[in-house]
This record gives structure tokens, C-alpha cells and sequence, in this order.
């Protein structure tokens, strides 16, 4: 479990990561997003100790990660593929990373074998293709047996079966009851592999919820509602709107100009729905609930984040 | 592709500083670099040696007027050739650091061993015994061709032959754990090659020839001076015993200023 606690740094006047405050639970994939220099690669250093908070903590199963005494079974990291010597073998570095924390030197085989790299462990790191270096950080994520991974944008570079590898991988990590936080900027991905979410904007947490929560929370998630009878559309579009944040009449098959014959309602559930109009007597053809993407989601919290704390907190 | 299986059973007993010392001892033995160095700095010394060595015997065979001939201990070769060779061997010692910082290893570093002190002592451990031990090999390659060369001048005594090699084995030890401690603030590999040719050569030498008593104070007690007295047996300004311990205070204090920075700074 990660547990920030008022996490903050400041490099002048800017402030990277501001008081955030956050649990990272085991068993389950958090997503971590955020727009380009929102602060999430300097939260995860800050984790790890390699910046120092200007205020705040940020504690691995309530102690600093530095406080552990075999680090790396405690916390695997991948944050950046490149931070290696090129011209050391990829079976020496994660050798010289097996001895600093007392691993057996066997681990360091086993690794390369899980992330597919057991025929190359004798090229030199800087040799890799992005991919392979992935694939190398990822090993090295892994060496420790840790109980907590961390992951910066871990699918950069690698080919769609790589993709579908690492999805799986975090998938299987979470469910053998690790703590699993990653970093991505590709929604698409995310919404495959995480089952929490946390977004942060300008160092500030926006949101913190299931992923379910995220789209259901969306504006973009609406109900469509069809009905025959257009005397009971106008009965039915009264109702709605005493309860709904928004209820919108569109023709949705007949050519613009012509009448209106479904309703698209946002902020209420199709069973809400459903019940209002059975309420009122309202025949229905379709009723049915059109889902935001986790991308379209994501656009909308990070481009007002104020107005989705408020929503999110009710 | 393998499923991701990563059942591991009762694994690592130690983190801490016996890891940092084990891996950094991988780290040093793992990259050409460190075996090319030694190459070098074995030629290096090896073509200083022999030069001496020659330069000596043609004195012994020309000799000034109120000069007597006279054998020269094949030691001496050493001690002459390092004042050059320490430079090599302070790049070797640098390197473990200023490499790491020049491809961003050194993040990976910190993540493996977050307890800093571990970090700065672990190079310094395994720094300590190589160094000392590449001082041993280079004053025997220095003594050997010097001796060769010099012939029939050469004192080949080795009661006194095991005393130069082990001093100057001594000095290059405390010489390169001092270019570490200066990496780690340095961090550039140029910049800390430049610091260390200018305390351990350049400046006490220009310092050391002043006729300003006050001058020759101060190059005493730069590492470079030190060193140089020490070698030397000299007793002016400083005994060779205090010319250790500033030595001494040099690696140390080096040593507790980059781990000071090491502490303070972000990776």
C-alpha cells in the first residue's frame, strides 16, 4: 500500500505536486493519469526517494521506502527505461541490482526468461530498442518479488503483443494481491487494465474513483430514450428535466426539420428512466444507456477539474 | 511469451551496505572502461619508468662536476612516475561516479540503495582495496622497467622496494577516494578531472616552487603536496607522518562533502 499524506514539491514558484493525498490500495491496477507535467513522474520519484518532498510524506506500507531494509522486495520501480550504463550487459545490470539488495543471481535469470529477454542478456543495455528496454526496466520492476510495482508509462515502445503482455502482467500482479500504480497517457490502455483511477492536474488530486465511477460520473455517459407517441415526448421531457441535469429532444432517425422523437438525457440512470415514464403511462421503443469513453471522461475532468471535485465529492 | 509467474520463495536477507559494496564491486568489473584504464595507465607507467630509468643512468654516466654516481632504488622509478600516473588512476576512481551520472544510472543506483550513506561508503569500500592494490601493480611495473633500464645504477634493496610500493600504493588510495568524494559534487566527468589534475598535480607543484614561505605552506597541505612529501620522505614543511594524516583528512573530508551534496540533492 502507498499512502501519500499532504505530498508536495515546490521548485520555486511552482509547485509540481501539491498537497496530494492519496491511497494506493494492493489487489487491484490504479491507473495514474494526468496531462503532461501534471506531476505524476515526480510523485513516484518522491515515493521512492530519489527527490525529497517540500512537505508531506509519501510512505510504502507506512514507512519511507528508504526505511525498508531490502528495498527492492518491498517496492519493483520502472520510471525510466534509460537509467542504466549502455555499455553494461543487460544480465550485469540487473546482477549488479541483484547484489545490492542480496538476490540470488538466479532471480536475475528467471526475470529475463518471464520478460521474454533470455536470448539477448548478453547485449549491452544501449543496444536495446525502446521496447527491449521496456522489457528490461520491467524485469528489473520484478527482481525484487516486491509487494508494490510502479510503472511510468511502462507500454512506451513496445509492439501490440508487448501491449497485451503488460496488460496481462499488471493484471496477474494486482490479482495475487500486489499494490500495483501506473503511469499512462494512453486512455484506451488504461481502460483495459486499471480498476481504479487517479488523476491529477497542476499537482492537485482531480479524482480518485473506480473506473466504472469515472465514466458513469461523465457528462458524456446519457441516456437515450425513444418514444412513438409525440404528445407523451413533450409529458415525458417535463418530468425528466425536475430531475435530470439535462434532457435534450432529438429526431434521431427521421431527416433534420422533421419532429423530434427521442429524448437524450444526461445525470439520471436508464432505470430512473424507465420508471418515470412507467410513472406517467409513457409507452417506450428503446431505452438505453450510451457510455462515455474512459478518453472522453478524462478530457472533461482535466479540463475543468473544479467542477468535477464538487461532483465527485456529492 | 512466458505468463507472469513470480512466485519466488525465502529470498534476500541483506539490502544495506554489504549489498551496496557487492554490487558496486559488479558495477566497477562490469563496463570496459575500467579494464582499459588499467591498460593504460600500466603503458603509461611502464614508458615512465623506462625513461627514469635511462634518464638516471646516463646522469650516473655524465656527471656534472661535485656529482657522485651513485645506484638509485628501483622505488624511486615509482614515485617519479606517479606524480603523472596519479591522474589515470584519479579518472579511474571518478568514473565510478561521473559515469553514472553522465547516462542517468545513478537514479537506478539511489532506487537500488535509497539509504545514500550505503551509496558514497559502498564506492568507497570497494574503491578502497582496488586502488590499493592497481597502486601495488603500478609501483612494481614502474620499478621493474625503471630498474631494467637503469642497469647497473639500479638498487633492486627489497626491503626498500616493498616500502615505496606499499606508500605508493597508500597514497593513490587516499588520492582516488578523495576524486570520489569530489565526484559526487562535480558530477561532470571533464569538470572532475580538471578539480583533481589541479589539486593533485598542478597546483601544488606551481604552489611548492614559490620562493613566498606562505606558498609553499599552502602546497603542503593540498592533497597533490601531500602526497608529493609524503612520497618523498621529505620533512620540510611537514614530517612524512603529517603529510599522511592531511592525506588522510583529504580522502575523509572529500569523502563526507560529496555525501553531504549526495544527501541534500534531488536524482
Amino acid at each position: 500500500m502507498i499512502t501519500l499524506e499532504r505530498l508536495s514539491k515546490r521548485y520555486g514558484e511552482t509547485r509540481a505536486v501539491d498537497a496530494l493525498d492519496l491511497t494506493v490500495s494492493p489487489g487491484r491496477v490504479t491507473g495514474f493519469l494526468g496531462p503532461n507535467g501534471a506531476g505524476k513522474s515526480t510523485t513516484m520519484r518522491m515515493i521512492l526517494g530519489l527527490d525529497t518532498p517540500t512537505e508531506g510524506s509519501a510512505l510504502v506500507d507506512g514507512r519511507p521506502y528508504s526505511a525498508w531494509p531490502v528495498p527492492l522486495a518491498k517496492v519493483g520501480a520502472l520510471l525510466d527505461a534509460k537509467a542504466l550504463h549502455p555499455r553494461r550487459t543487460a544480465r550485469n545490470h540487473l546482477i549488479a541490482m541483484a547484489r545490492s539488495n542480496g538476490i540470488p543471481v538466479s532471480r536475475v535469470d528467471e526475470v529475463l526468461a518471464i520478460v521474454g529477454l533470455d536470448t539477448v542478456r548478453q547485449k549491452k543495455a544501449g543496444q536495446f530498442s525502446l521496447g527491449m528496454g521496456q522489457r528490461l526496466g520491467i524485469a528489473g520492476a520484478l527482481l525484487g518479488d516486491p509487494e508494490v510495482l510502479m510503472f511510468d508509462e511502462p507500454v512506451n515502445g513496445l509492439d501490440p503483443d508487448g501491449v497485451r503482455w503488460v496488460r496481462q502482467l499488471m493484471r496477474s500482479l494486482a490479482a495475487e494481491g500486489r499494490t500495483v500504480f501506473v503511469s499512462s497517457h494512453l486512455m484506451s490502455e488504461m481502460q483495459l487494465t486499471a480498476d481504479q483511477l487517479v488523476v491529477i492536474g497542476r499537482g492537485k488530486l482531480i479524482a480518485d474513483a473506480p473506473i466504472a465511477e469515472v465514466i458513469a460520473g461523465s457528462s458524456r455517459t446519457t441516456v437515450r430514450v425513444r418514444v412513438p407517441v409525440r404528445a407523451d415526448l413533450a409529458v415525458l421531457r417535463e418530468r425528466l428535466a425536475e430531475e435530470a441535469e439535462q434532457v435534450e429532444s432529438v429526431s434521431a432517425l427521421a431527416p433534420p426539420g422533421q419532429a423530434a422523437d427521442q429524448l437524450i438525457v444526461t445525470g439520471l440512470s436508464a432505470e430512473r428512466v424507465g420508471d418515470l415514464a412507467h410513472e406517467l403511462g409513457v409507452r417506450l421503443h428503446e431505452l438505453y444507456t450510451e457510455r462515455a469513453s474512459l478518453e472522453e471522461a478524462y478530457m472533461e475532468l482535466t479540463a475543468d477539474s473544479v467542477q468535477y471535485g464538487v461532483a465527485a465529492a456529492s | 511469451m512466458t505468463t507472469a509467474t513470480i512466485t519466488v520463495g525465502q529470498r534476500s536477507s541483506h539490502g544495506g551496505l554489504a549489498g551496496a559494496v557487492s554490487s558496486e564491486w559488479t558495477k566497477v568489473w562490469s563496463v570496459r572502461s575500467s579494464w582499459l584504464n588499467i591498460v593504460a595507465a600500466a603503458l603509461l607507467t611502464a614508458l615512465l619508468g623506462v625513461q627514469f630509468g635511462f634518464s638516471t643512468a646516463y646522469d650516473n654516466t655524465h656527471l656534472r662536476p661535485g656529482h657522485v654516481a651513485e645506484q638509485a632504488a628501483v622505488g624511486s622509478v615509482g614515485v617519479s612516475a606517479m606524480i603523472i600516473v596519479q591522474v589515470v588512476v584519479a579518472a579511474f576512481a571518478l568514473l565510478q561516479v561521473t559515469s553514472e551520472y553522465s547516462t542517468g544510472s545513478i537514479r537506478s543506483t539511489l532506487q537500488w540503495t535509497p539509504v545514500r550513506r550505503n551509496v558514497v561508503l559502498g564506492k568507497a569500500v570497494v574503491l578502497g582495496p582496488v586502488l590499493f592494490a592497481y597502486g601495488l601493480l603500478l609501483g612494481a611495473i614502474a620499478a621493474v622497467s625503471g630498474g631494467l633500464a637503469m642497469g647497473e645504477w639500479a638498487d633492486w634493496d627489497l626491503a626498500t622496494l616493498v616500502v615505496d610500493l606499499v606508500s605508493i600504493a597508500a597514497y593513490l588510495t587516499l588520492g582516488g577516494l578523495f576524486t570520489l568524494g569530489i565526484a559526487f559534487v562535480i558530477r561532470s566527468t571533464a569538470g572532475t578531472l580538471t578539480a583533481a589534475f589541479l589539486m593533485l598535480l598542478v597546483l601544488p607543484m606551481m604552489l611548492g616552487q614559490s620562493s613566498l614561505r606562505a606558498l609553499v605552506w599552502l602546497a603542503a597541505f593540498l592533497p597533490g603536496g601531500a602526497g608529493q612529501d609524503f612520497l618523498s620522505g621529505s620533512t620540510d614543511p611537514l614530517s612524512p607522518t603529517l603529510s599522511f594524516i592531511v592525506l588522510i583528512a583529504w580522502a575523509v573530508g572529500g569523502l563526507a562533502f560529496g555525501l553531504k551534496v549526495l544527501q541534500r540533492r534531488d536524482a
